[in-house]
């Protein structure tokens, strides 16, 4: 007798919720037909779809191609069902769409959209002003006009300054050159291969002899060497400024919103764009090449230095300062040891990006075997130009094995 | 429903001639942005807001809320707690990893929320050690280097330093491993790494947060006997996090439970076990036995209820055939007494006559309750 009145409530509740499910799936297809007017009831992740699909189905209907229409309409309402299905249960969408916000912004992006086609592809002027964007010519002429008087008046004003890095840059590379082609070519051969063989055996002695043995044999001895030179000096020129500002970064994240669009600038801004300023600054030679190599290998070692501090385990930072670590033996004792694997990597993608600029940087005076490269281009020797390529591609083999990332590990 | 009472500290069974070493009064912390944590702090403290609006419409956590206690000289205190009752927050206030939102702090009867960052280094490198439940050894240097590095980092250096080390490396019998990365080491051995690196430090408090933990059972008990040996023999100081009540029983001179934030009991095991204040440590003391640490001076009851002796004994004059003990003995001897004899126990202190253990008394305190 008690339970009955329980009994009928499950029912009763339990009957009409299995109603209102079928009607919420019919009114549910019905709102994907109706599309965005019918946001309250959407899910907008679907907005985007319904833009693409709709306005190039009004952009047929005005080429007259109305079956073309028809077909994208459906399309794309099809298509929104079956991902609402995929989605899982209608319910969880139906709920995010009521807890939203009524979307007025996207309906209005939607209606004005669809309307904006509609007039760009109709005729008479409102149309051609919205097919093209009103470009003003004058504005990029002062605009670059602007750049090159700042870069005129640097070249004339700070020319102390350029000098400076000039000669030191200059001391670098002629200090490392010097060494490099003073070692006669057996020491060489000696030094590497045992470099090599403490690192990777018998087998990496080899080929390391093998690569040495090609730039001998085809004559590319001294131009690798210049090369190497090259990229050595970079690569100072990158741990000297990229491991402090990776430090930085990592310790101070107002420094990181401000320089990582600066690294992303730096890494996809051309490289022919800064030669010139470079030559500018710096006169034609191998300063300017290196400035343009420092500034395209720079950014991953300092991203990848910034990260690995950042990586270091929450608990050992607590674990040195309850032992009562100074800043400084926070950094020097426990974050650098422990971020060091992530540096070695930062340091051989540099050295890989370096090499990658060698025949940009032989451009402006660079030398080495980038100049072979250029040499042969601009004579069609396909020839000359394949074997000065696989030198640089030996090059960069001899630097990622030796002094590569480490495949072992130290702790 | 929210019906932890509100524990009152009770100060009785202090010593009061020896100060606490550490102690917290009132603390409060709340996790949130700054600004919303300053706007609702006052609100918080006057109860107008509960935990949980905190969290829903302000977004901050409360996970230390109004917790007072002190730690006596040479004491082992527990506190335990579920996993997220907000110990570990509470423990890392003790040297300032984490800054009180409210209360304050004192080590040795000084608040250290007024030191320099100097004098706080300095406390942290002398006066307090620290371990981890996750050890947080470096894992580029040797046992050798991880023992020795509070001692580097005071710029301690040379042979009395190194002699700490090896003392310390011994005393958790690890002579012979220096030379050992921690990754070669089980997890009980890096335990034992992490204890003697603030061992080596030789300060007087340990903070340990649930260092055991991640241990396996035999491995656990095993070091928790040995810790408790080391602070004892030691003298330490230790502030000990545990979730589990057999560890703190068994490592604890005094244990707190701490839920959601606030203590809902503090005293020794025996305290604890034999008269929860609650319904909720109730449920966690439900099957620990007490044999261990349960002694006759708490179970006894006084002469009077045995009406046929209580002349005799009301004098000191032990009955005929009665076993006697003293008031230390724990409970598991006295079981052993009590089958080896048919008369009650009576329970001396100095050859006076204190009290009598019969079975009733025995078995009403191995049921788990206090006497009535
Ligand atoms: N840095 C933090 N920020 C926000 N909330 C935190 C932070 N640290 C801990 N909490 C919260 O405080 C509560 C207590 O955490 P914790 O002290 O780690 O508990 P226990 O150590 O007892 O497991 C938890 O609810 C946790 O989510
Ligand atoms: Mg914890």
């Amino acid at each position: 007798m008690a339970f009955q009145p329980a009994d009928t409530a499950t029912l009763s509740t339990a009957l009409p919720a299995r109603r209102s499910a079928g009607k919420a799936s019919v009114l549910h297809f019905a709102d994907q037909l109706v599309g965005p007017l019918r946001f309250s009831a959407q899910p907008r992740r679907f907005l985007l779809l319904y833009l693409l699909a709709d306005g190039a189905a009004v952009w047929l209907a005005m080429q007259e191609l109305f079956v073309a229409m028809l077909v994208v309409f459906s399309l794309s309402r099809c298509t929104v069902v079956a991902l609402v299905h995929l989605a899982g249960p209608e319910a969880k969408l139906r709920r995010e769409a009521v807890a939203a916000r009524r979307p007025w912004v996207e309906v209005l992006l939607y209606i004005f959209s669809l309307a904006t086609i509609v007039l760009a592809n109709m005729t008479g002027p409102i149309a051609a002003q919205l097919s093209t964007f009103p470009s003003s010519q004058f504005t990029r002429v002062t605009a670059a006009a602007s750049i090159d008087a700042t870069v005129t008046y640097l070249t004339v004003h700070g020319d102390v300054f350029f000098r400076i890095v000039t000669r030191w840059l200059l001391a670098l590379l002629k200090g490392l050159e010097s060494v490099l082609t003073l070692s006669p070519w057996p020491v060489i051969f000696a030094v590497v291969g045992f470099a090599a063989w403490k690192r990777g055996g018998a087998g990496l002695l080899v080929l390391v002899w093998m690569a040495l043995g090609y730039l001998g044999l085809f004559g590319y001895w001294s131009e690798a060497l210049q090369t190497s030179a090259l990229v050595l000096a970079s690569l100072c020129v990158c741990v000297a400024i990229g491991i402090p500002a990776g430090i930085l970064l990592a310790k101070s994240p107002a420094s990181r919103a401000i320089a990582s669009p600066v690294l992303d600038l730096m890494q996809t801004m051309p490289s022919f764009v800064y030669l010139l300023p470079a030559v500018a600054f710096f006169s034609i030679g191998k300063p300017p090449a290196l400035i343009a190599t420092v500034i395209f290998a720079l950014p991953p070692l300092v991203r990848l230095t910034c990260l690995g501090i950042e990586q270091v385990p929450l608990h050992v930072r607590e674990a040195m300062q309850a032992h009562g670590a100074t800043p400084l033996q926070m950094l020097l004792k426990a974050e650098l040891p422990l971020a060091l694997p992530s540096i070695r990597t930062g340091i051989n993608q540099t050295i890989m990006m370096c090499l990658s600029m060698v025949v940009v940087a032989a451009l402006i005076g660079g030398g080495g075997l980038g100049y072979n490269v250029l040499f042969a281009l601009q004579n069609v020797q396909y020839g000359e130009g394949i074997l000065a390529g696989l030198a640089i591609v030996f090059c960069a083999v001899l630097f990622d094995r030796l002094a590569g990332s480490g495949r072992k590990t130290d702790f | 429903m929210n019906a932890v009472p509100k524990m009152q500290f009770d100060t009785s069974h202090f010593d009061k001639a020896r100060a606490p070493v550490v102690s917290c009064r009132n603390v409060w912390k709340v996790f949130g942005h700054k600004s919303v944590v300053d706007r609702i702090l006052g609100d918080l403290l006057a109860e107008n807001i509960d935990v949980e609006r905190a969290r829903r419409e302000h977004g901050c956590v409360v996970a230390v809320k109004g917790v007072s206690f002190d730690v006596r000289p040479s004491e082992v205190f527990c506190i335990m707690g579920l996993s997220g009752s907000g110990k570990s927050t509470l423990i890392r206030h003790v040297n300032r990893l984490i800054e009180p939102t409210a209360g304050d702090i004192l080590v040795d009867d000084c608040s250290i929320s007024a030191l320099d960052a100097k004098a706080l280094r300095e406390l942290r490198a002398r006066k307090i050690g620290m371990v981890f439940q996750n050890v947080a050894l470096l894992p580029h240097r040797t046992v050798e280097e991880n023992t020795y590095l509070p001692l580097e980092l005071r710029g301690e250096t040379g042979a009395a330093a190194h002699a700490a080390v090896h003392q310390a490396l011994s005393i958790v019998g690890l002579a012979g491993w220096e030379d050992r990365y921690p990754s070669e080491l089980s997890g009980g051995m890096q335990q034992r790494v992490g204890l003697a690196r603030a061992l080596a430090a030789d300060a007087d408090i340990l903070l340990m947060d649930e260092p055991f933990s991640a241990l396996d059972p035999l491995i656990r008990k095993q070091l928790q006997t040995e810790f408790r040996r080391l602070a004892k023999t030691l003298g330490k100081t230790a502030l000990f996090i545990t979730h589990d009540l057999d560890e703190a029983i068994r490592i604890g001179d005094r244990i707190a439970i701490m839920r959601d934030g606030q203590i809902v009991q503090t005293g020794s095991p025996a305290e604890i076990v034999l008269s929860p204040v609650n319904d909720y440590v109730a449920q966690f003391v439900e099957g620990i036995s007490p044999v261990h640490f349960v002694d006759a001076e708490r179970i006894m009851v006084p002469a009077t209820q045995y009406p046929a002796h209580a002349a005799a004994l009301l004098a000191s004059v032990v009955p005929e055939g009665w076993p006697v003990c003293e008031r230390g003995t724990l409970l598991a001897k006295l079981i052993v007494l009590q089958t080896e004899s048919d008369r009650p126990i009576a329970i001396v202190d100095g050859g006076l006559v204190i009290g009598v253990v019969g079975p009733r008394e025995i078995l009403i305190a191995v049921g788990g309750h206090e006497k009535r």
